[in-house]
């Protein structure tokens, strides 16, 4: 379990150390719990009481009965301790001196392209440089603590996940090139960008480079779909 | 010692123009997918899976995976170097030293001493691998079912408890990965088990499909859920000097040490079952910090900070290569998705490998010397170009990954249920960064799930169901026992304190950066 890493040196930011609503993790536990308990009914069910040790249903019944009482476990710390910082995200925790702590410091736990929170970004001015160009809410914190304050967009995501479906969907009837390009501009697009016609000349070259190296040189089939190509 | 007539042939057959070729390429492809903020090797690897479904020849397949794998690696520094964002956990600890160097003007020390660290440490603990694969391979041959039962449950938990920083979340992870290597066909029995009823989960998911959903999907709506929080700002390359003007004297001399004492840390913690390369690149930078004269200066962009987890990082890819070719356990995501690719090439890593496919073997290994030195001849010189790749925009970036995963999963499947499925795994993956769920946990309960299933069967079957034979036999009884303690090492710092009465709520878990 972790502790909150963050408030117990008092070290950080308070403002990353807010309490946010805890409402997302409760519901993911009970989410965990409940899928936790269809599938290990599943596999009670399947098994038919066959419980020997060599058979095929022990390791099933123990996965999934060890995922029932993790999320249970999970479930009931998030309303033991509910604002627990570190569920967040990335927090900041300064590497102290000597071994250990440093070791945690564990910072960026995080692959990514969210920046480190690296110690010594919290030299002051660091802000600003990073900051370069981004349109923060609050306009002055760090790139990286901002992770945990900023809000979280969901709609982005969301409108990402249809795209996709979408692109899978056209993928045989439309073909690779035709559906690929769309789709790249449209993802672009809802990624934030503001420059379509760039996209576009990205996005074509790209696709078709893509379809003919595949196809011709490495001979693994796409879809042509409804081009001549 | 005919280890070096084994190598020599390696060399024999990777000096062939051909083979040079897929070298160079690999290399090359790493290296230009590895720059991409937010792709570590793990996923490199499992991106460019497809383009090697077309070569019948996993010679040249496997060199290129290793010149990939360094190329990935190499481009991962330099994104931390220059843009602060590590590609992988492995490169959090160059990232606080380098990034600072590259602030202060110093981007080109700092790229110079990660790449000739990393051509130091990798050529030292590729020559390491060269003398100890074969007696491990020999060792283990004397490995019994319930050993590799006892190993594969070490590595995983090993992996969950050391590494990120919630155990709950670690095993919850974990219990998702065991879940997702479960479906499928049983494989002794034929039995469909989590199938729901649907052919097309018969077959089982395709690891390749977990690690392109969790990796790429997942992360790139990760990504999206935080657009504007994103650092755009590469550091810019201070004017060259050319030539050998890139380390100074006392550059020089301030890193030959830290590139040492980096692999020498780096390349037995790869080989032993505790995540690859994260406990050692943090190992190396806390030691570099404790040993240097220059204390002062980390925290400001110490070089010390740079070379020594870079060449860390590096030597323990040539240690995890150990238990991945002589035992056939990985014990990283990165080695999961290695073992992934021999799969595709329906070759089985292990004491075996070393006996049925010694060419193989060989050309793998001497590809590592090769991979190398190619990558510091091409990639110092061309390092202006990777920062041009490094400045592409943000969406376009996203949606070319979203196209080449698409991509990636359809080529090696053509099914578009695999797509969806991969889709699906994605927007799990999205939830677990969002509530920070560790990754790697999930890969290797997949990957290492079955392998241990089956072990398990199969020593029972040979004891007739004799379940003592795990505490009897002593290596079994000893790996199990080393399962126990890894569970019980992080909270080691927590007990002492309560122990000497102080409050236990100053002294956090020990855990290491996550891996990706």
């Amino acid at each position: 379990m972790a502790l909150p890493t963050t408030d117990a040196q008092g070290r950080v930011d308070p403002r990353v150390a807010l309490p946010r609503a805890p409402w997302g993790p409760r519901i993911l536990g009970a989410v965990l719990l409940l899928v936790g308990l269809f599938l290990c009914w599943t596999a009670y069910d399947s098994a038919e009481g066959d419980f020997s040790a060599h058979g095929p249903w022990l390791a099933p019944l123990v996965v999934t009965a060890g995922w029932v009482v993790l999320s249970a476990w999970y479930l009931v710390s998030q309303f033991v301790r509910p604002a627990n910082p570190t569920d967040a995200a990335a927090t900041t925790v300064e590497p102290t001196d000597g071994a250990d702590p440093a070791l945690r410091s564990e910072t960026v736990h995080e692959p990514a392209p969210v920046a480190g929170t690296a110690p010594a970004d919290k030299e002051p001015g660091a802000g600003t440089e990073l900051a370069d160009g981004t349109n923060l809410p609050d306009g002055t914190e760090l790139v990286d603590e901002t992770e945990a304050t900023g809000p979280v967009q969901w709609l982005t995501p969301a409108l990402l996940g249809v795209a996709l479906l979408g692109y899978v969907l056209l993928l045989d009837p439309v073909g690779f090139v035709l559906a690929s390009a769309v789709f790249f501009v449209a993802a672009a697009r809802i990624l934030g960008s503001h420059h379509s016609i760039r996209d576009v000349l990205v996005a074509v070259p790209l696709v078709l480079g893509i379809y003919l190296g595949f196809t011709h040189l490495l001979e693994i089939s796409l879809p042509s779909g409804v081009l001549p190509l | 010692m005919n280890v070096f007539g084994d190598l020599l042939s390696g060399f024999g057959t990777v000096l062939e123009p051909q083979y040079l070729l897929y070298a160079a390429i690999g290399v090359t492809l790493g290296t230009f997918v590895g720059v991409l903020p937010g792709i570590g090797p793990a996923l490199t690897i499992a991106l460019l899976l497809p383009v090697t479904f077309s070569l019948d020849d996993p010679i040249g397949t496997f060199i290129m995976f290793a010149g990939i794998y360094y190329g990935a690696m190499y481009g991962g520094s330099t994104t931390s170097i220059l843009l602060n964002t590590p590609g992988e956990s492995a490169s959090v600890a160059t990232a606080i030293e380098g990034y600072q160097m590259a602030r202060r003007g110093r981007a080109r020390a700092a790229l110079a001493t990660a790449a000739i660290g990393s051509f130091v440490a990798g050529t030292i603990s590729t020559l390491l691998l060269t003398l100890f694969a074969r007696p491990v391979a020999a060792l283990a041959v004397e490995f019994r079912a319930a050993d590799y039962f006892a190993l594969a449950l070490l590595a995983m938990v090993a992996v969950t408890a050391l590494v990120g920083r919630s155990l709950v979340r670690g095993l919850l992870s974990l219990s998702l990965g065991l879940f997702l290597g479960l479906v499928g066909l049983d494989g002794l029995t034929g039995q469909a088990r989590f199938s729901f009823g649907t052919l097309e989960l018969l077959d089982g998911i395709d690891v390749v499909v977990i690690i392109v959903g969790l990796f790429a999907i997942g992360e790139t709506l990760y990504v999206a859920s935080r657009l504007r929080q994103l650092p755009e700002h590469v550091t810019p390359l201070e004017p060259g000097r050319g030539g050998f003007g890139w380390l100074s004297r006392s550059d020089w001399s301030r890193s030959w040490r830290p590139w040492l004492r980096g692999t020498a840390v780096g390349f037995p913690f790869g080989a032993l079952p505790a995540g690859g390369a994260d406990i050692p690149t943090f190992l190396s930078y806390t030691f570099e910090k404790y040993r240097s004269k220059n204390k002062a200066e980390f925290g400001k962009g110490a070089i010390e900070g740079v070379a020594g987890p870079e060449a860390a990082n590096n030597a323990a890819f040539s240690g995890v290569l150990v238990p991945l070719l002589t035992l056939g356990i990985p014990t990283s995501a990165t080695a999961a998705v290695m073992l992934a690719a021999f799969q595709i090439f329906n070759l089985q890593p292990g004491p075996q490998l070393f006996d049925k496919s010694p060419e193989l073997v060989w050309a793998l290994i001497a590809s590592l010397y090769v991979g190398n030195v190619l990558l510091l001849a091409l990639n110092l010189p061309l390092i202006r170009l990777w920062v041009k790749v490094l400045q592409i925009p943000r969406p376009v970036l996203y949606a070319g990954i979203l196209v080449f995963a698409t991509l990636g999963v359809y080529a090696a499947s053509n099914d578009i249920t695999q797509v969806l499925i991969a889709y699906g795994i994605g927007v799990i993956g999205f939830f677990m960064r969002h509530y920070d769920f560790p990754i790697a946990p999930v890969i290797l309960g997949a990957i290492l799930g079955p392998m241990m299933e089956l072990q398990f069967r199969r020593t029972l079957v040979l004891s007739n169901g004799d379940l003592s034979v795990f505490v009897t036999r002593p290596l079994t009884a000893v790996l199990l026992s080393l399962v126990v303690l890894a569970v019980v090492v992080p909270y080691l710092p927590r007990i002492i304190a309560r122990l000497r009465g102080r409050s236990a709520k100053s002294v956090q878990r020990l855990a290491f950066g996550e891996d990706d």
